[in-house]
């Protein structure tokens, strides 16, 4: 409950539920004065333990029961689990290097990348900065914006189905590849409500840079993203940061640290010995603007110029303009793709199970989605570890509210709250995936300090 | 490109969620049958993905698991969702993601001149959703009779006959 509490002095404002956003999450905000005591994002949605079920599954399981961890973005833990696990079993510069597997796991995951974020941007995220309460109103005002969007949106889950068989937990991708391919003539059928769209989310992009007043909350992040050799982040490529990080995938294990914490069931990460880092659509748009596709590229200038705003962008509240544009790459990409398809003779590498060890990490839209596992001999998993995007954020979004909270001092509680909700959407948080974690600690008691009956 | 089947067949829920898998369940065995003019789509656990599939229809036949006022668990009911008087929900989140519930969508649907004009709904009256199981004969027989009342309405929705679309 808001409100003040004149015995102690301080001013307490609460969400008891985050409303638009995936999962089960409060905030808990306690000021005194101008200053900021306390800033919880409180994640109490249950433990779902993935990484304690997935050992002792056989390898090939693990794509479609990761894909469980979420709705909005099973493509992300598919293709985080796949790839981690062809580098277990020795086959990744195979699958990595085949060009028809790797632009058909592009082509997926910018399916991906349209529904999820026109999803977030028009449905979830887009009323906040328009004054409305919800989609709903907003249509009655903007329903031509709200159809176009759909629109869009539509084409990015006919993408996610091409290959995955269906859009909702689909199954299409192994590790190795894809079951199989498309047709040819289900390709072409795709391509031209994908071209349309392309203009469609221009369009939409420019919309949200012209007609939305952001608000100021410039941060000095670290940002992280993977750093592909070839294109934009998505798939593959070392992890970097505007401040130095240089990783290898394998390394990222050991140079974060996630911590438990009492007020949240998802873990906090950092990274060693610097502290709390962004991941999602600003980091990737300010580590490579350059390698957008044209058609975004041609389109940042004119997106710079409304905003009125260089990058780097530091302002998160800036992810909704970034969204439009890695949207509009995303089109793009996945036009090319579909325009210069031919139907592969194999969609798979052959895979000898084996004991091994892999780590990757792919960028799911709210940001780096990172997997490890072991596998025994037989293939089966022997350990497995998971590190999703907004697990990552949770730190930066506290420190964000921190700051926000003083600007929204003088507004009356409920409103505070409201904006400083509107700030925790601008990560897109996925609570329902980050709280996926098991910290299993077994004490073992010397024999002989059991009594009689504890031996029995 | 042809429009799409005037009636959608709509069916959300949790497959390891007891009684909550009524939904796939019912959208399994409705697969079978190939009904004329109809598609039948399982939105599984993330039902904002509906609105993909809302337009052009003339009909949409919602089929989940629900939470009724004054309605034991194990009922099969049937109500047009649209009707002012019908029975409220006790709990729309059993009908919804945290983004957008299937009330939400159709609501927004409505705004934008995008809803179907007839919107029925076969529900499983429940307790509470559980994971684990389902309830194995007991949950097959409610799925029978949810398909046996699904054929019935569609059988007395006026539709009209697939036809060329040009868009």
């Amino acid at each position: 409950m808001s409100g003040s509490n004149e015995n102690s002095g301080t001013r307490t404002i609460r969400v008891g539920a985050l409303a638009r956003v995936e999962g089960e999450g409060a905030l808990h905000l306690v000021m005194r004065g101008d200053e900021v005591e306390r800033v919880h994002l409180e994640i109490y949605e249950p433990p779902r333990f993935f990484e304690a079920f997935l050992r002792g599954r056989d390898y090939h399981e693990v794509p479609d029961i990761t894909a469980r961890i979420c709705g909005i973005c099973p493509i992300a833990y598919q293709s985080a689990s796949c790839y981690a696990l062809e580098k277990a079993m020795g086959v990744f510069d195979q699958t990595a290097g085949d060009p028809a597997i790797q632009s058909l796991r592009d082509l997926i995951y910018c399916g991906e990348w349209i529904e999820s974020h026109v999803l977030h941007m028009f449905m979830l995220h887009l009323p906040d900065f328009l004054g409305y309460e919800s989609s709903i109103t907003m249509a009655a005002d903007h329903a031509p914006l709200v159809k176009r969007a759909l629109r869009v949106k539509k084409v990015g889950n006919q993408i996610v189905s091409l290959l995955g068989g269906r859009s909702v937990h689909p199954v299409g991708m192994c590790v190795g590849g894809f079951h199989r391919a498309p047709d040819e003539s289900a390709v072409a059928a795709l391509l031209p409500e994908v071209r349309a769209c392309i203009d469609e989310m221009t369009e939409l992009t420019l919309f949200v840079a012209e007609h939305v007043e952001y608000p100021h909350l410039e941060r000095d992040y670290e940002f992280v993203a993977l750093s592909p050799e070839k294109g934009y982040p998505m798939n593959l490529g070392r992890i970097r940061s505007n401040k130095g990080l240089d990783l290898a995938q394998e390394e990222f294990g050991d140079a974060i640290q996630e911590r438990h914490v009492e007020h949240s069931t998802a873990l906090h990460s950092v990274i060693k010995g610097r502290g709390s880092y962004m991941v999602g659509p600003l980091a990737r748009l300010n580590l490579a603007a350059d390698r957008l596709h044209p058609r975004a590229a041609e389109l940042l200038p004119k997106v710079i110029g409304l905003l009125k705003q260089d990058l780097p962008w530091r302002n998160n509240f800036l992810s909704l303009p970034a969204r439009g544009l890695e949207t509009v790459h995303a089109l793009a990409l996945a036009a090319d793709i579909l325009e210069s398809y031919r139907r592969p003779t194999k969609s798979r590498v052959a895979i000898t199970s084996r004991a091994g060890r892999g780590a990757h990490g792919t960028e799911a839209p709210r940001g780096i989605c990172w997997h490890t596992y072991e596998t025994h001999d037989d293939g089966t998993i022997k350990s497995a570890r998971i590190v999703p995007p907004t697990a990552q954020n949770q730190i930066t979004i506290e420190e964000d509210l921190a700051e926000f909270a003083r600007r929204v001092v003088d507004l009356p509680d409920e409103e505070a709250a409201l904006k400083c909700e509107h700030l925790i959407r601008n990560y897109d948080p996925c609570i329902s995936c980050s709280v996926h974690f098991l910290k299993f600690r077994r004490t073992r008691v010397p024999l002989e300090t059991l009594g009689r009956n504890a031996a029995r | 490109m042809t429009r799409p089947a005037s009636i959608l067949i709509a069916a959300c829920g949790n497959v390891a969620a007891g009684d909550d898998a009524f939904g796939p369940r019912v959208a399994q065995a409705l697969g079978s049958l190939e009904l004329p003019n109809t598609q039948v789509i399982s939105l599984d656990m993330r039902p904002m993905a509906l609105l993909d599939d809302l337009a052009d229809r003339d009909a949409l036949i919602l089929v989940d698991a629900v939470a009724c006022e004054g309605m034991p668990p194990g009922q099969v009911i049937e109500f047009d969702w649209l009707d002012p008087n019908r029975p409220p929900l006790v709990d729309d989140d059993i009908l919804s993601t945290h983004g957008l519930s299937l009330a939400d969508q159709l609501a927004l649907a409505e705004r934008i001149g995008m809803r179907p004009g007839i919107v029925r709904l076969i529900g499983l009256t429940v307790d509470r959703p559980a994971h684990g199981s389902a309830a194995g004969a007991d949950l097959g027989s409610h799925v029978d009779e949810a398909v046996r009342r699904i054929l019935e309405v569609v059988n007395t929705i006026p539709v009209e006959p697939l036809r060329p679309h040009h868009a």
